[in-house]
This record gives structure tokens, C-alpha cells and sequence, in this order.
């Protein structure tokens, strides 16, 4: 390789200046207790690694470029800043990217880039990038791109065709903080191109036809061919006849990027964004409460079919008179909660107006906002697990997507006992307090009145105490915007 | 009487065979290479693929083809007894038909799940923590060769996701502890012995990405957030070995 320091000196400039920014590599918090599902991120599900912060590592993650003429005042790339600045060329994230992706380091590329000259000028590069990728370079693996706010009609598209997964930030959770911490960037400049996302996919599934501006071909899923599983003819004899194609995993292929399944069933990958759109959101930069968080987030899945919508805990780094102190506590548990609340949104039937139904328009950061909401709610509860329907199941504190469907399973056959949900993987110190089985209440030996208490302490007790502090200390700092 | 099989999924196959029309099985065991039988204690059971295919036979169409694959992938662990587990397995499925996976309370089948659950974590895993390494083929082109040394046997479940993503290059997957490697080439594969001092020229390129992979690895971390505990729950250190980045 030619350049090696080069190349060195410059991704770790831009791996620096992007490893802020939590989306995709998903925080180590969002992915625990999540029933082994990764939800729509599933795409790029694979981790390579683990940071030694927890997080998972799937894609490459850099900056195109952290020279910026803009001047947030959130961010380290900020114009004002005194930090080194690097640029790639085309050529050379191109084959970075390639190269990692051929020793397994990683499912793909998650690239976002600062404001180098214009939104459109820095995208240009970036589309030459991805250009190479796909075109020069045959390559199949995930790319998650990041637009720039501002970003022109035309690039939007031409990006959206070349990435699997685009995403614009919003990362202000209000008009007002935007205005006064990015003033360079518009409402208008983050949604115009957002409703354009969502309007090019739901576009592209209503054209079927041929020669559509989506695709040359008229795109018709095909049965994969068997061969592609085929092992040639002879195996080592101890095998047998299991080693053969048959016993295969189901599931051997289920990380597939769509470009990758589309290359195997040999139809024409012209597709906008196949993995979708999603954005983030900044939490703890301003005061924007968690309802009005969740709130948020929920009309930004219902208006823009965004398939997720990140929160990221604000990491003082920059100094400003508009943003909390430098080096004061990260909020990582409110975060943690808002991803809880998100999922519990999601995939367990609850609305915003329900996780957050008492006086405080912020999230319990004691405890996990399902217990929270079941406490509130004790007419519901102790549940009847030989009873409740699969949607009241859901609510038990303790029970999660997987052990619900085994209880609703195994009732069809044979009476659920206590010993049994154990072995379904039920959570039994937390559930017992709120359910019956057979008729049975097993939680006596908590006082109603104590059982706030005993599930806090149960779930981290002290560890997560300490943090709940900090964070308040945190919360305390609240904004005067206006 | 205690069995003792080949240790491939047709012997155990076989063995559930003879259980039914031999004398009953109370352990099985893979039979050690130089070791005397006990007569009237042990039994050696020659694997036979009539027999194996009779009863893979009725696994699907008594229980379902799920079945089958279930207690293969159990097989496929290296957990102590899980001869006799599949076997448990099997015949508690004879009894119930396709019901019996729903009986999610029952010992037995809670212990498949468990094997089942081990094999597809450890394949999960391994996709994603192998790493490849660029070496110079016999024609002087690029192939990637990885070893591991995983606890299940799980070559031939990870071969297909790696060949739908290596379109150019052929590649090498080396079990180096069972000593067989999967070798891959354009859309097929197959699995041949490979001893384990089997050791690769690296191409001049490959020390300089690992050295860039390691500095992103590095740089990448959060250090406002640093959870070493975390990080330890995600990939137990005794896969620590695979990762380039971790040295
Ligand atoms: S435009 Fe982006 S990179 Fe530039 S200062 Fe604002 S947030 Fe930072």
C-alpha cells in the first residue's frame, strides 16, 4: 500500500471525529435485554467487535471529511474548534472500506461527513466514493450514508440509489434549540429531504413496471437456486450424510444486506435506500423533556416511516454559554430509559400517553418504564398467566416478546405451572410480583406498599442509584432557550 | 448398556436405531481409538446409514422435519451427554408428535433449546469475530484464509454466509482444532482434513490493514463511556484470541 502513514494520520482524525455520533453502532445500553433482536438495524446485525466502551462494532464509521464551515455549537467539528482536520479522496475510503470488508473487520460503511465547502459539494465526494464501491469494486456490503442537511433533490436521490440505508439527523429535539444551537441549519433543510426519502420509497414500491426510474428490471423476487448451498460432490466419508447441503442452516444467509440478496437472485439492484431511513436525536444538549422526546419520535415514525429513530446522550465536550458544563455527568441512563420507552412503543402495544401517564413529563430513571407503568397501574395486575391474553401478557414486568409467545404456545397443549415459566425464560423476581399461575400469587413476600423499593434495589440497586444522581445533578442544568 | 459410536450424527442416528430393537441405550459415548471394550456393559454401534436414514426418516415424519434439524444442531455441540439428550429428545417427540416443541416447561426439551441456543450463539459469534487474512494463493492470487477454534462444530453452518459475500475470492475456513478446513471457490465448497501447524505466507499488505484495523478499533472507543464489564459480556475473553484488535 502506498500512503500507509497517510491513510493512517486521516482515519484516525475522522474515526475520531465521528465516533460521537452513537447511531448504528448502537450504544451498548439499546442493545441489552432486546430478546436477541437487533429490530431493523438487523441488516448490518453482525458485530465484529466490541469496543471497550460495549458497544458493537458492524460498520466502518468515519467522517468523509471534518473540515466544516458551519458552527454548532454542540459539536467538536465546529468551524470555530482548533482540532486537526483531514479529508479522504474517493479512492481512499473506497478501498479502505473494501479491504476491512474482505477480512470480516466489518459489515460496511456508516458514513457522515461535515459541511466541507456546501452540503452538495461534500456529497459529490461522497457519491464518488460509494460510486466506486458498487460500481468499480462489485461491492455488496452495507452502506449506511448520512445526508447533509441542505442537501439538493438530485443528490439526495443519487445517494439513496447508491446507499442501503440513508439517514438525516435532526438531533434537536425542537425548533428552538435548533435555532439556537445550529443556527446554520434550517427545519426546512432536515425535513425537505427527509420527506423526500420517505416519498422516493414509497414511490418505488407503488412502480412495478418495467423500466421504472427505480429499476431497468421490474423487480420479482426469485426462489433462491439450491446450488448456491451445494457442497461439491465428495466429503470427507465420517460426515455422512448430514454434512450435507441439507442440514445447512436456516438462518446461514438471514444477515444478507438486500443488495446481497438481490445479487443471488440475480435481479437488477437499482433500489433507493432498500434498509430504509432513519434519523437521531440529541439528548441532554437541551431541555426538551421526554415527552417531548417520545413524542416526537413517535410522529416521526408515523409520518415518515423512519425505521429508527436514535437518541444519542449528549457528551459535554464544547464549551457555550447555551450548553451544559463540559465534563458534566453523560445521561446515559436517561437515554437508556428513552430507548426502553422507544421499544416498549414499538413491539410491546404501549402508546407515548401511556409510558408517561403521571404528573412528570420525564421518564422514572429508577426504574425500567414498563415496571414503572405496571406499578402505576395495579388494577391490572396480579395477571392470570392461564388466562391473560398474549397483549396483557406483554405488560408483566419480567416478561419479554419470546417468553410471552412460549406461555400462549405451551397453553395450547398443557397448563402453564410456576416451575415452567423458569424454564421459559421469564424473569421470575420481578414477574412474580404481578401475576397468578394456577390461581397462586407467589410474591408474598414483598409488602405492596415496599415493592417500588425492592425492584429498584433488584434491578442494579446502588450502581444505578448513583447514576439516577448524577443524572439529576445533570438535569438540574436545564436550558433557557428564549 | 452403554454405547459407543463414531461421533458422527449417523452413528448417533444408528444408535437410536438399536435402542429400540437392540438392548436399551443408557449412555453413548464416542468410542476411543485403542480402548478395550467391557463386554456385556458396552456395545460398539457400526454406524449404518439405512438404519440412520430409517430414523431420520421418522424423526420428520413423526415429530417434524424442525425436529430433525434441532437435534442435529444439538449434535453439533460439544456439551457432555447430549447423545442421551437428543435421544430424550426423540423419543419424548415419538410420543407427542409435533406438539413437543411447544412444551417449553419440560426438561428435555428446555435442553435441546439450550444446545440449540449454543450452537447458533457460538455461529453468530464466529461470523462475526472471524477474521480473514489475505495470503497468496498457489497462482500468485489472493486468497483469505481464517482459523478458529470454536467449542461447536460449526464449519459447515458459517461456509454459506461467507460465499455469498466473497464473489471474487476464494477462501479457506480452518477448524484448526478438529483439523478440517471448509475451501471455497467461486459458488461451491467443500470440507477437507487440514492439520493444525498449517501456516500461511501473508501477503505485504496484510500487516499495514490489521495495523490501521487495531488503530480504528482504538480510536473508536468512547472514553466518557468506557465499560470494560460490558464489553467482556459481549465477547468472553476466550475469543479474544480472534480479534486482531484486541492484541
Ligand atoms: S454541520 Fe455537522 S460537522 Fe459541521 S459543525 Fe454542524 S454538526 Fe458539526
Amino acid at each position: 500500500m502506498q500512503n500507509f502513514e497517510s491513510i493512517m494520520e486521516k482515519l484516525k482524525i475522522l474515526t475520531d471525529a465521528a465516533k460521537y455520533d452513537v447511531s448504528c453502532s448502537s450504544s451498548g445500553h439499546e442493545r441489552r435485554g432486546q430478546d436477541g433482536h437487533l429490530g431493523s438495524s438487523a441488516a448490518m446485525g453482525i458485530c465484529h467487535t466490541w469496543t471497550a466502551d460495549g458497544r458493537c462494532v458492524s460498520l466502518l464509521k468515519v467522517l468523509y471529511t471534518n473540515k466544516c464551515v458551519y458552527d454548532c455549537a454542540y459539536c467538536i467539528n465546529r468551524r470555530s474548534n482548533d482540532v486537526p482536520r483531514a479529508a479522504f479522496t474517493p479512492r481512499e475510503l473506497a478501498d479502505l472500506t473494501m479491504e476491512f470488508y474482505r477480512r470480516n473487520y466489518i459489515e460496511g460503511l456508516f458514513l457522515s461527513s461535515a459541511v466541507n465547502g456546501s452540503p452538495d459539494r461534500t456529497l459529490e465526494e461522497i457519491c464518488e466514493a460509494l460510486r466506486i464501491l458498487r460500481s468499480d469494486y462489485g461491492f455488496l456490503g452495507y452502506i449506511h450514508a448520512k445526508l447533509i442537511p441542505g442537501a439538493s433533490p438530485e443528490m439526495v436521490q443519487r445517494i439513496g440509489m447508491l446507499a442501503d440505508r440513508v439517514s438525516i439527523n435532526i438531533e434537536l429535539p425542537s425548533r428552538e434549540s435548533l435555532a439556537a444551537l445550529a443556527p446554520q441549519k434550517t427545519a426546512a433543510g432536515i425535513l425537505t429531504p427527509m420527506r423526500q426519502i420517505t416519498d422516493a420509497m414509497a414511490e418505488q414500491r407503488s412502480l412495478t413496471g418495467a423500466g421504472n426510474k427505480y429499476s431497468k428490471y421490474r423487480y420479482r423476487p426469485k426462489q433462491l437456486p439450491d446450488s448456491n448451498f451445494a457442497l461439491l460432490g465428495e466429503e470427507a466419508p465420517r460426515e455422512g450424510r448430514y454434512s450435507t447441503a441439507k442440514m445447512v442452516f436456516r438462518g446461514a444467509g438471514k444477515n444478507l444486506t438486500v443488495r446481497q440478496i438481490d445479487a443471488k437472485m440475480a435481479v437488477k439492484e437499482d433500489r433507493f435506500a432498500p434498509a430504509g431511513q432513519t434519523t437521531q436525536l440529541m439528548v441532554g444538549a437541551s431541555g426538551e423533556s421526554d415527552r417531548q422526546i417520545l413524542a416526537l419520535s413517535h410522529a416521526l415514525y408515523k409520518n415518515f416511516f423512519l425505521k429508527r429513530v436514535y437518541f444519542s446522550a449528549y457528551i459535554p465536550l464544547m464549551s457555550s454559554p447555551l450548553l451544559p458544563q463540559v465534563g458534566s455527568a453523560v445521561p446515559l441512563t436517561r437515554e437508556h430509559r428513552l430507548y426502553q420507552a422507544d421499544w416498549l412503543m414499538r413491539f410491546y402495544g404501549f402508546d407515548v400517553s401511556e409510558i408517561l401517564d403521571g404528573n412528570d413529563p420525564n421518564l422514572d430513571l429508577q426504574l425500567d418504564p414498563k415496571i414503572a407503568w405496571a406499578l402505576r397501574h395495579p388494577e391490572y395486575f396480579p395477571m392470570e398467566i392461564n388466562r391473560a391474553s398474549p397483549e396483557e401478557i406483554l405488560r408483566i414486568p419480567g416478561i419479554g416478546t419470546i417468553s410471552a409467545a412460549r406461555i400462549v404456545r405451551q397453553r395450547r397443549v398443557a397448563a402453564v405451572t410456576y416451575d415452567d415459566l423458569k424454564r421459559m425464560g421469564v424473569v421470575l423476581k420481578r414477574a412474580k410480583y404481578f401475576i397468578t399461575v394456577g390461581g397462586r400469587y407467589y410474591g408474598g413476600g414483598v409488602q405492596q406498599e415496599d415493592l417500588r423499593e425492592h425492584l429498584i434495589l433488584q434491578s442494579g440497586g446502588q450502581q444505578l442509584d448513583l447514576f439516577a444522581q448524577t443524572d439529576e445533578r445533570f438535569l438540574g442544568t436545564k436550558l433557557q432557550i428564549e | 448398556m452403554e454405547y459407543l459410536y463414531d461421533g458422527t450424527f449417523d452413528g448417533l442416528l444408528t444408535c437410536l436405531y438399536e435402542h429400540v430393537y437392540t438392548e436399551k441405550a443408557d449412555d453413548i459415548r464416542v468410542l476411543e481409538e485403542n480402548v478395550q471394550l467391557s463386554l456385556g456393559r458396552q456395545m460398539q454401534v457400526k454406524t449404518d446409514l439405512t438404519k440412520s436414514e430409517k430414523v431420520a426418516k421418522a424423526i420428520e415424519k413423526k415429530i417434524s422435519p424442525a425436529a430433525l434439524r434441532r437435534a442435529y444442531r444439538a449434535y453439533l455441540t460439544a456439551e457432555k451427554g447430549k447423545e442421551m439428550d437428543v435421544l430424550r429428545y426423540v423419543f419424548l417427540g415419538f410420543k407427542l408428535g409435533r406438539d413437543v416443541d411447544r412444551l417449553h416447561g419440560s426438561e428435555t426439551v428446555r435442553r435441546i433449546d439450550v444446545l440449540n441456543h449454543k450452537v447458533s450463539w457460538e455461529a453468530d459469534r464466529i461470523l462475526g469475530i472471524l477474521r480473514f487474512s489475505v495470503i497468496e494463493g498457489p497462482d500468485g492470487k489472493d486468497v483469505l484464509y481464517a482459523a478458529i477454534h470454536p467449542n461447536c462444530d460449526l464449519i459447515q453452518s458459517i461456509m454459506p454466509h461467507f460465499l455469498n459475500r466473497f464473489r471474487q475470492d476464494p477462501f479457506i475456513i480452518h477448524d484448526v482444532g478438529r483439523e478440517k478446513a471448509g475451501f471455497a471457490k467461486d459458488d461451491e465448497w467443500v470440507m477437507r482434513p487440514l492439520p493444525r501447524d498449517f501456516s500461511p505466507q501473508y501477503t505485504v499488505d496484510e500487516q499495514q490493514y490489521r495495523e490501521l484495523w487495531r488503530n480504528y478499533f482504538r480510536t473508536a472507543a468512547i472514553d466518557q463511556r468506557r465499560n470494560p464489564k460490558l464489553q467482556k459480556q459481549f465477547i468472553p475473553t476466550r475469543y479474544w484470541q480472534y480479534l486482531t484488535e484486541m492484541g
